[in-house]
């Protein structure tokens, strides 16, 4: 029978379940391509010009945010693009919901090489109990059943659905290309323990292993589900790491214990309080030498005004409510106010490692950054990432 | 469309929004009995069984094609009559 992926947590997909997933797959792809790309054009071609002429030009992404939610193709994209974001959930859970039992068996099965450590009296903070993020049911931590890994499965099972590929074949490119762009660029500098903070299913934490193999690897959540289906999911690929139910904005670690502390798309879920203790453990924690070195959203400083509307939809219109707010912070003040000096701040736009090969992606490092309609996005064009963070000296 | 297209609700935004969602209803039902007027033939023919049909996996090639199709049906629907791209 056919698999949704290459490890044991993976489902058994029908003829059916392949088919919505590849459609829905397509739906989001052609939302974010092509009706995007109409939408860009009416901007282009009528709204905006009609408000310069009217000595009304839209110079922030709010404005034209205000300007462009009366006009008829941004709320047919923005009505398509809600319907295929609920789909994209609905319709990788029928899988899940038919080998729930078998998965949370296959999750209990004694560990062979990582750990998980989970914490039930950890007290989950408002802001992820409070919303169901991205549009997704239950979010990431809700349990239906003993020892669950629903949450996990449909989120491992989702990604390919929501991303159209976008992510990698084993979902791990972010992590793999922020971990290779460090090898690569700081070749003299040879972490032996690596924090990932939000890991949810370790799908950006394990390429750190193959990256470092000598390195410990250790990942942070304060979900459960996630946490276990990670641990399960590690396992059955054969990656050592130690996957622990914790808060990153009060980490149980002791101080100066990590030479990296990464994160992917972590921060921008995050209360602005909640960031600036998150960003003062981060720093706790790193041993002096250590890096900070996280994927994020670009910072709306460095993006044209129409890219900042267009990213903007999301904490608009998908239970994304901080993600506006941290994208309007400085980020190298963000991590002066968290200890880190100015003068260790580092950012990079980097492509995709697993999509353009060891070469390819070597040379691209050297560019320097580029911050256009790319940097950030989901686009089968050439997605560029994002990365910041700095040393700790 | 010449001379307009009629609409009958207070937004006629919701008249072509009536206008696709039809017009999505009828592909999948001519659709659905295609396919299950193949299946029904197959499976009585003992070409098939319920088994293989579900473990089916398309080529690469089809996989492309079909990609395609996907993209292609996606347009016809959201552009067609009542384009929700176009004011």
């Amino acid at each position: 029978m056919n698999r949704s992926h290459d490890h044991e947590m993976a489902v058994t997909l029908t003829q059916g379940d392949r088919s919505r997933r590849a459609f829905v797959a397509t739906l989001r792809s052609h939302v974010l391509q092509r009706m995007a790309g109409e939408l860009r054009q009416h901007f282009e071609g009528t709204v905006g010009p009609e408000h310069a002429k009217s000595g009304a030009p839209l110079e922030t992404p709010e404005a034209i945010h205000e300007a462009m939610k009366v006009e008829f193709p941004f709320k047919a994209y923005s009505s398509v693009r809600t319907a295929a974001q609920e789909m994209v959930f609905d319709v990788v859970s029928d899988a899940v919901d038919r080998e729930l039992e078998m998965l949370n068996e296959k999750a209990a099965q004694p560990a062979k090489t990582g750990t998980l450590r989970l914490d039930p009296s950890l007290q989950l903070p408002k802001s992820v109990t409070g919303i169901d993020v991205h549009l997704s049911p239950g979010s990431y931590h809700v349990e239906h059943a003993e020892a669950d890994v629903s949450a996990g499965a449909v989120y491992d099972n989702s990604i390919d659905v929501f991303a159209f590929g976008q992510f990698g074949k084993q979902h791990n490119d972010i992590g793999s290309t922020l971990s290779n762009y460090l090898r690569l660029k700081f070749p003299d500098f040879t972490p032996a323990s690596i924090l990932d903070c939000g890991c949810t299913i370790g799908h950006n934490t394990l390429p750190w292993a193959e990256t470092y193999p000598d390195a410990e690897i250790t990942a942070i959540d304060v979900a459960a589900p996630v946490l276990r289906y990670a641990h399960a999911r590690a396992e059955s690929m054969g990656v050592a790491a130690h996957f622990k139910q914790m808060d990153a904005t009060s980490m149980a670690f002791g101080d100066e214990q990590f030479d990296v502390v990464f994160s992917s798309m972590f921060m921008h879920e995050l209360p602005l309080k909640h960031l600036h203790q998150y960003l003062k453990e981060a720093f706790r924690v790193l041993k002096p030498g250590g890096i900070l070195w996280q994927m994020e959203l670009p910072p709306m400083n460095a993006m044209p005004n129409y890219e900042n509307f267009c990213m903007n939809w999301d904490t608009y219109y998908n239970n994304e409510p901080y993600y506006g707010t941290f994208r309007r912070q400085d980020y190298q003040q963000l991590l002066i106010d968290a200890g880190f000096s100015a003068d260790q701040f580092v950012e990079a736009t980097m492509p995709r490692y697993t999509f353009i090969g060891e070469e390819a992606f070597g040379e691209a490092i050297e560019d320097g950054n580029t911050f256009d309609t790319l940097t950030g996005r989901m686009d089968p064009k050439g997605t560029r990432w994002y990365g910041f963070g700095a040393w700790k000296r | 469309m010449k001379a307009g297209r009629p609409a009958f609700f207070s937004d006629p935004e919701i008249d072509r929004l009536l206008a696709i969602i039809v017009r999505l209803m009828t592909e999948h039902s001519v659709l659905n009995e295609r396919v299950k007027t193949l299946e029904a033939l197959l499976i009585d023919s003992g070409a098939i069984t319920r088994e293989t049909l579900e473990a089916f996996e398309p080529s690469e090639e089809q996989d492309a094609e079909w990609g395609q199709e996907r993209f292609q049906l996606i347009k016809d629907v959201l552009e067609s009559g009542a384009n929700i791209t176009k004011q």
